[in-house]
């Protein structure tokens, strides 16, 4: 078997082998890597059902030659269980233009494919806290080095740390600063609707352009409601502007004039009823009021119908 | 009793009730008599069974199952089809088309502009006009004589338009009368926008209170044109009901705060 130090420093370094068994139960390693390899065929990607499939389509004669690929055969049973010699030989022999890896995650599957291929199986348990914090810097450059301690200390594994830096990488980053290890275990592992609604809220509020992006690629209700997070942000702005209250819109008050609220809010509106009432889409729609957002003075509806 | 913006309406629906017409589409505003008149067209063909049914799906294909194990006339009125979602169409559309002999169906609808013409095109289409000032009065005194005497002086008595206006002014108590007869627009330019929308339709013993009342007296009383343009968008944004009330009167709030220079 070899170790998972080998597999990674060959994965990184773009010199991957023909050949890779995938098993133990850190899912998100597993990912990373089949994530690099994706890069490193330029998104040439096939998933398969089958090993014995797939190695059948690489030896027969392609009229056009096959392009190097990545291919990922996903808990194929049943090439464990007819595994042999014979088996294991035309696997060897096969000339693999990419990448085949073969994922499991069953422990007696992986020792009987360890001893066809030794020199292609690797078994991915449970990495150190300083590998998954070097890994999260790595994937996740906008989320500050404090956050990613405290995220290292409380996540089960790195698949885990992965979903919670998911979630962080869609605060502002000025919260993110001041985020403590308690906020982050409460944001993660209390879900709260309301919770929820008050971070897509924020992520309005702070005007920034990725950062509402995110939140509207993983919004999880429909996109109308996303037009009515907007006007119930920019009520909760005008409130902020006329009484100074306890709120966590409070830090981006700075950024929103009176003017850019009110010309936000008609904007909202006439998208919303158009939505409504005729068949555009919504979501275009909706890039077109976050595109508005990054004016440092919001157009009003019929300064830009006008023009 | 007969009211001056239904005369035209009778007459029209007594034709169709002597060439024994089973579809019809009764168009008209919010609470100007169109049940009402649906119940007369009952009367005029002798129809004692007489249901009123609201449009959601499962009430109209319920009625419609159980008309076909009945052998007596009967009359369904759907009241508001264009409130409801478009399959409450696809739903009465083939009933419409081959109504079965003993059943007669009138659709109702607040603006006909949200009915499909596929529902059009197979009824017999009757337009009700808004009731007139001298309507309200009739209806209202007939209602109750003594209320009319106390309210018919009142501001808000020029805001009813409708005979359910009506009824839903005799049904408040005085405190909440005179919640709305002093209504200004002076507090809309000073209060946050979340607490005007909260005041325009609540009470101030927080219970609800229909939007449109108190955007129709700052209407009645405010000179100012854009003023009275912006509470005519609002007044027809409500009726759409495409957007929940609580945004258009936002949206009316910010109007009136930011975009009204000088709104005496």
């Amino acid at each position: 078997m070899i170790t998972i130090q080998e597999v990674g420093t060959e994965i990184l370094n773009g010199n991957p082998r023909n050949f890779y068994i995938f098993g133990g139960n850190e899912y998100g390693i597993k990912m990373k890597y089949v994530s690099i390899l994706k890069k490193h065929y330029n998104d040439n990607f096939e998933c398969y059902d089958s090993v014995m499939d797939l190695i059948h389509f690489m030896r027969t004669k392609h009229f056009i030659p096959l392009v190097p690929t990545l291919y990922v055969v996903r808990y194929d049973d049943q090439f464990v269980s007819a595994l042999d010699d014979g088996t294991a030989n035309v696997l060897k022999n096969t000339n693999i233009i990419g990448t085949i890896i073969c994922i499991y995650d069953n422990d007696k599957q992986l020792q009987k494919l360890d001893k066809q291929f030794p020199d292609n199986t690797v078994s991915i348990g449970k990495v150190s806290d300083k590998y998954i914090e070097k890994y999260l810097k790595d994937d996740f450059p906008d989320i500050p080095d404090n956050c990613i301690k405290i995220v290292t200390s409380i996540c089960t594994d790195y698949s885990n740390a992965v979903n919670i830096c998911n979630e962080l990488n869609w605060i502002p980053k000025i919260d993110l600063l001041a985020l403590k290890e308690s906020d982050i275990k409460s944001s993660v592992f209390i879900p709260d609707d309301g919770t929820y609604s008050n971070k897509v809220k924020k992520c309005i509020a702070s005007r920034n352009y990725s950062v509402i992006v995110q939140a509207l690629e993983s919004y999880h209700t429909t996109l109308d409601n996303f037009l009515y997070d907007i006007l119930s942000t920019l009520v909760e702005l005008e409130k902020l502007n006329c009484v100074k209250s306890d709120s966590e819109l409070l830090p981006y008050i700075k950024r929103w004039k009176i003017p850019d609220i009110y010309n936000m809010f008609q904007w909202t509106y006439q998208i919303l009823n158009e939505i409504r009432t005729t068949s555009v889409s919504p979501k275009e729609r909706i890039m077109f009021l976050v595109s508005l957002m990054q004016f440092s003075e919001i157009p009003g509806v019929n300064e830009l119908n006008g023009l | 009793m007969d009211f001056k913006n239904q005369s035209n309406a009778l007459i029209q629906l007594k034709l169709l009730s002597d060439h024994n017409t089973h579809s019809i589409l009764i168009d008209g505003v919010a609470g100007s008599g169109k049940t009402y008149i649906a119940t007369k067209y009952a009367e005029f063909l002798g129809i004692a069974d007489v249901h009123v049914i609201s449009s959601n799906v499962n009430d109209i294909r319920e009625c419609i199952e159980s008309s076909f194990t009945l052998t007596n006339k009967i009359l369904f009125i759907v009241e508001n089809a264009d409130l409801g979602v478009s399959s409450v169409f696809s739903t009465m559309l083939k009933f419409l088309e081959e109504p079965v002999d003993h059943v007669y169906i009138i659709v109702t609808c607040r603006n006909i502009q949200y009915v499909p013409d596929t529902i059009i095109s197979r009824c017999s289409t009757v337009s009700i006009i808004p009731p007139t000032d001298d309507d309200i009065n009739t209806y209202a005194k007939s209602k109750d004589t003594a209320r009319f005497d106390d309210l018919h002086n009142m501001k808000l008595w020029k805001i009813l338009k409708s005979f359910s206006d009506v009824d839903y002014i005799y049904s408040l108590n005085n405190e909440n009368l005179n919640y709305i007869e002093n209504t200004s627009i002076e507090w809309l330019k000073k209060l946050p926008i979340s607490n005007s929308m909260w005041r325009l339709n609540h009470f101030q013993d927080n219970s609800q209170l229909p939007p449109e009342y108190k955007v129709r007296m700052i209407m009645e009383g405010s000179k100012n044109k854009f003023v009275k343009d912006i509470c005519l968008d609002c007044l027809n944004d409500l009726q759409k009901t495409n957007i929940a009330s609580h945004v258009v009167l936002a949206k009316f709030a910010f109007e009136i705060k930011y975009a009204v220079e000088d709104f005496k």
